[in-house]
């Protein structure tokens, strides 16, 4: 049984904006627990609106949750923080690589910055040393080429290489990955992804890797815990192999058939497997069961009681009605 | 803290050098960095150093007052002599020293002022904010002309010789805009995904302020630590055009005014002796006017880096 | 699947010759040559900056003020009653009166950045139609509430809506609506379903098939992701730095390709299930066009690169109908 590194027990949150004279209130999560284990990667999985990105920057002590905490190691993660030495520990690799970089500063400064503020370098030219070999270590080689440019002179992908290595840089324990890779082509991910999971177990940091595209937990090799969010619950968990050759939540089964195949043979059974209705989103929940306006084997208790996050195995769990 | 000054001051050194090849390409502001340079800073430098002679003594008599250019003491009396019998030239070269000093002072001041009440009540929020901005707005809301008269007409002259107050004086509310300005830049600032990654970095509040939030309003700043010092070259000469400062012969605002007496009303249209005493100090109070906002032009391309970029580019491309 | 007889020679909507486009001297688009048949979907596929987008705008002759499209290129139209039509040769005035949104349309890549945020979807249909000649504010009106019914959006809701209102599926059908709007014969794709969730790519993707279907389109889809020309398209044409590289059906393409590029291609997107292969990226850097590598210009990328790939550029041969590749390993010249 593998340590636990993070556990967030309880975690509601609650967004309001402002629409002429009123404000609007809506959950982005409710009553969320999730356990993140030492030294191991799992995915949140689930569509714009599921509250995955939210829960991602919580356990990272980036946003405060309206309810619940988040403890790291026994430690209530929000005063942790507050010391630098242990603001380190913890790091985010965001998704849009074009607004996520300060233009005005050059990939050198943007990496040895985070060192020299964190004392992790002896001198200055130690830390050009680890600047270098970090930037290797990413994909950005050879260093000497990209040390004095700007990001709007980088390619996407390219400053996404950036953001991963200034995370790491600072030898975090935990990372979370917000859709790295989402704004990048196709024939890019897999570098992407293939830099990432290198780089992550070498150092036996802990990622939590959000996406919706489910294809991409691959990289992460079957026994990669998933957990697949709709509206802001935890609607199926489990094993990547589990849920690819038995998914049993209908939301589920949905994303796994909706997983794009670079095959023609495919094309044609592949319409989706929920039903029309208005596009999800966290404003207008469905009473009961947040899936139960589309889901195909909705009955009449799921749209009036919510179902519960349950165990069906040691590795598996399902909040269903139809288990 | 340490760390910014060191990376601050390889910065510099970078700017500096990519100032001036910034210059040579954009003819306008080549311009006015020349004028700048060599009818202003120059001769400033020179009479601060003592290499200009002093001002002789007052000399009466009507050919000694506004006396046509004569080739005497050259270069001193290529424009004629002022209403005291000095070379106009002389009087005016002196001049230079204080004008800069104070204007570059004053606009110093409202960059700074502007600066910390705008950075801070925009990032830190909350109480500060809302006391901060409660002290824009009355400054935002006296009229700062009246002000600057009053404060000119009321303090002991002893005080007003001071450059420093001067400065203070003429910055006394137009910081309030800048504060304003910055404030709303912070605040749309604060929600870029940048800041946050600072956030995750562990970065201190402080560092976020001055390093990495203000890097984006540099442009901004620069262009406006200009324009502030322009206005304050005209609040300047226009309180001292009504005597309000304590000033001498070589205020080319005194100079001015005493041409206009001079000349009345129709001296201009009609010729008179005293042309050149009234247009030199004009053209020379215009003139930096022109020349910083010529300058200012470059400042765009200085500090963004994309446009820096593609600067650099062509530069590349020429060689 | 479309049956090979269905795509006779003769049956050429938009034949595309010598494209050649350039952006401050520097070439994007070099040399491009194609045919595009009735109703079949034809997908352009390549990495970002390798001028398929500019190869589309090029074609709805709206290139920015930079780009250049050289002379000898032509676009001869055969979908016009009467006659042909070099689109490149008429005036920019008779093109848009003759050909843009009547017979060619767009949907353009990211439908956040083509929508006005400041005009409501009624108004952007009407101001497109009125750009196109049409001005009776009742036929619009009538054309935008079946267009919309068809691509499964509410009108009564739809039309007084601000676009910023909608959600990124629902802006991508209005995209696609306003496509519609005078009936094209050709839809320029471009990049349709990127930046959406994986469902709604999966709804929007059902919808342009069924669109496809019901108004007998023909496709121009331009895409980095090759799933989705798995899904959608019939010929495929691969691109790298502004030529073509290869083309053929899509089984041929998917099942045998030819050219390494697009077999790097095929193996850098995840397979599902197959755990122990993963993908694998494709080596080295994108391409900087003001400093392409001499010869091929794939060679610094290519796992057989060989020393006539250094010295000189492969030609586009034409093995079969509709069987184009640009390679010196299928030429006589080739030795290892």
């Amino acid at each position: 049984m593998t340590e636990t590194l993070i556990v967030a027990e309880n975690i509601s949150k609650k967004f309001g904006f402002r629409k002429g004279l009123k404000v609007i209130e809506f959950y982005a999560l409710k009553n969320i627990n999730l356990e993140i284990p030492k030294s191991s990667i799992i995915g949140l999985v689930g569509e714009s609106g599921s509250g995955k990105t939210t829960l991602g920057k919580i356990t990272l002590a980036l946003l405060k949750p309206t309810e619940g905490k988040v403890v790291y190691e026994g430690k209530d993660v929000f005063r942790m923080v507050k010391k630098k030495e242990y603001r380190r520990l913890l790091q985010y690799i965001p998704q849009d690589p074009y607004a996520s970089l300060n233009p005005f500063k050059t990939v050198k400064q943007l990496l040895m910055e985070p060192l020299l503020y964190h004392k992790l370098a002896g001198s200055k030219h130690e830390a050009i040393e680890i600047v270098q070999e970090f930037m290797t270590n990413v994909g950005l080689t050879p260093p000497e080429r990209y040390m004095n440019l700007y990001s709007p002179q980088l390619s996407g992908g390219e400053r996404q290489r950036v953001n991963i290595a200034r995370a790491l840089i600072v030898k975090p324990t935990y990372v979370v990955a917000d859709e790295p890779t989402t704004m990048l082509d196709a024939s890019l991910k897999s570098g992407i992804m293939t830099t990432l999971r290198e780089l992550v177990t070498k150092s036996n940091i802990s990622l939590a890797f959000i996406t919706h595209e489910m294809s991409l937990m691959q990289f992460f090799g079957p026994s990669s815990k998933v957990i697949v969010m709709y509206l802001g619950k935890i609607v199926e968990e489990g094993t990547l192999k589990d849920l690819l050759n038995e998914p049993l939540h209908p939301y589920t089964k949905a994303l796994i058939r909706a997983m794009p195949v670079a095959d023609p043979k495919y094309r044609s059974d592949r319409s989706i497997l929920l039903k029309e209705a208005p596009p999800p989103s966290p404003l207008n929940k469905p009473p009961g069961c947040p899936l139960s306006d589309r889901c195909p084997s909705a009955s009449s208790l799921c749209s009036k009681e919510e179902p519960v996050l349950k165990n069906i195995s040691t590795t598996r769990k399902v909040a269903c009605h139809l288990y | 803290m340490f760390l910014h000054v060191s990376s601050v001051y390889d910065a510099m050194r970078r700017q500096i050098l990519f100032f001036f090849k910034v210059l040579w390409r954009r003819k306008k502001a080549f311009v006015g960095f020349m004028i700048l340079l060599i009818v202003y800073m120059i001769p400033a430098v020179l009479a601060v150093a003592g290499l200009i002679p002093k001002l002789p003594p007052a000399k009466s008599g009507w050919e000694n007052i506004y006396a046509p250019p004569s080739l005497n003491d050259f270069p001193w009396y290529i424009f004629g002599t002022d209403f005291t019998g000095r070379p106009l030239l002389l009087c005016l070269v002196w001049g230079t020293p204080s004008a800069l000093a104070i204007a570059f002072l004053a606009g110093l001041f409202t960059i700074g002022i502007g600066l910390i009440i705008g950075l801070s009540s925009g990032y830190i929020g909350g109480l500060w904010d809302s006391i901060a901005s409660v002290i824009i707005d009355v400054a935002l809301c006296v009229p700062s002309i009246f002000l600057a008269l009053i404060l000119a007409a009321v303090l002991p002259t002893d005080l007003k010789r001071n450059p420093l107050i001067i400065a203070a004086i003429l910055s006394i509310t137009a910081w309030a805009w800048l504060a304003r300005s910055v404030r709303s830049q912070v605040l749309s600032l604060k929600k870029k995904e940048v800041i946050l990654v600072a956030k995750a970095m562990g970065f201190s509040t402080w560092k976020i302020i001055f390093d990495d939030t203000m890097r984006f309003l540099m442009p901004f700043i620069f262009m406006s630590l200009i324009m502030s010092t322009v206005s304050a070259i005209s609040g300047y000469f226009g309180i001292a055009f009504l005597g309000l400062f304590p000033v001498d012969v070589t205020n080319w605002s005194v100079q001015l005014n005493q041409a206009m007496s001079y000349l009345g009303a129709l001296g201009l249209i009609r010729g008179g002796k005293a042309q050149l005493g009234f247009w030199l100090p004009t053209i020379m109070m215009i003139l930096i006017q022109v020349a910083l906002v010529n300058l200012s032009e470059i400042v765009e391309e200085l500090f963004n880096p994309v446009l820096r970029v593609r600067l650099i580019g062509e530069i590349e491309r020429r060689r | 699947m479309r049956e090979e007889g269905e795509i006779l020679a003769n049956n050429v909507l938009l034949n595309i010759r010598r494209i050649q486009v350039n952006f401050l001297k520097v070439p994007i688009v070099r040399n491009i040559d194609f045919k595009i048949y009735r109703k079949e979907t034809l997908g352009i596929i390549g990495e970002s900056g390798s001028g398929k987008t500019t190869l589309a705008r090029a074609i709805m002759r709206i290139l920015p003020e930079d780009g250049a499209l050289s002379p000898d290129s032509s676009a001869i139209y055969y979908g016009l009653k009467d006659r042909e039509i070099n689109i490149f040769n008429i005036s920019l005035a008779d093109f848009s009166r003759l050909i843009r949104w009547k017979e060619i349309s767009m949907v353009f890549q990211s439908a956040l950045s083509s929508l006005n945020p400041t005009l409501k979807v009624k108004d952007h249909f009407i101001e497109t139609a009125k750009a196109h000649g049409l001005s009776d504010s009742r036929e619009i009106m009538e054309r935008a509430w079946k267009i919309l019914e068809t691509v499964k959006l509410d009108p009564d809701r739809v039309l007084r809506m601000f676009t910023v209102e909608l959600s990124g599926g629902m802006k991508q059908r209005v995209v696609i609506a306003l496509s519609l709007l005078l009936n094209p014969k050709i839809v320029i794709l471009d990049e349709p379903t990127t930046a959406l969730d994986v469902l709604t790519q999966r709804i929007i993707l059902d919808l342009l098939k069924k669109l496809r279907e019901n108004f007998e389109l023909t496709y121009i889809l331009i895409t980095h992701d090759i799933a989705l020309i798995a899904d959608l398209a019939d010929r495929v044409i691969v691109i790298y730095a502004g030529k073509i590289v290869e083309e053929g059906n899509v089984e041929e393409i998917f099942y045998n390709p030819l050219h390494p590029y697009t077999k790097l291609l095929l193996e850098a997107v995840p397979k599902i299930g197959e755990f122990d292969k993963l993908p694998k990226p494709i080596p080295g850097a994108s391409i900087d066009y003001r400093n392409l590598p001499s010869g091929c210009s794939f060679h610094p990328r290519c796992p057989y690169a060989g020393k006539i790939c250094i010295e000189k550029e492969p030609f586009l041969i034409n093995f079969r109908e509709n069987r184009r590749i640009s390679c010196h390993m299928y030429t006589s010249l080739w030795r290892r």
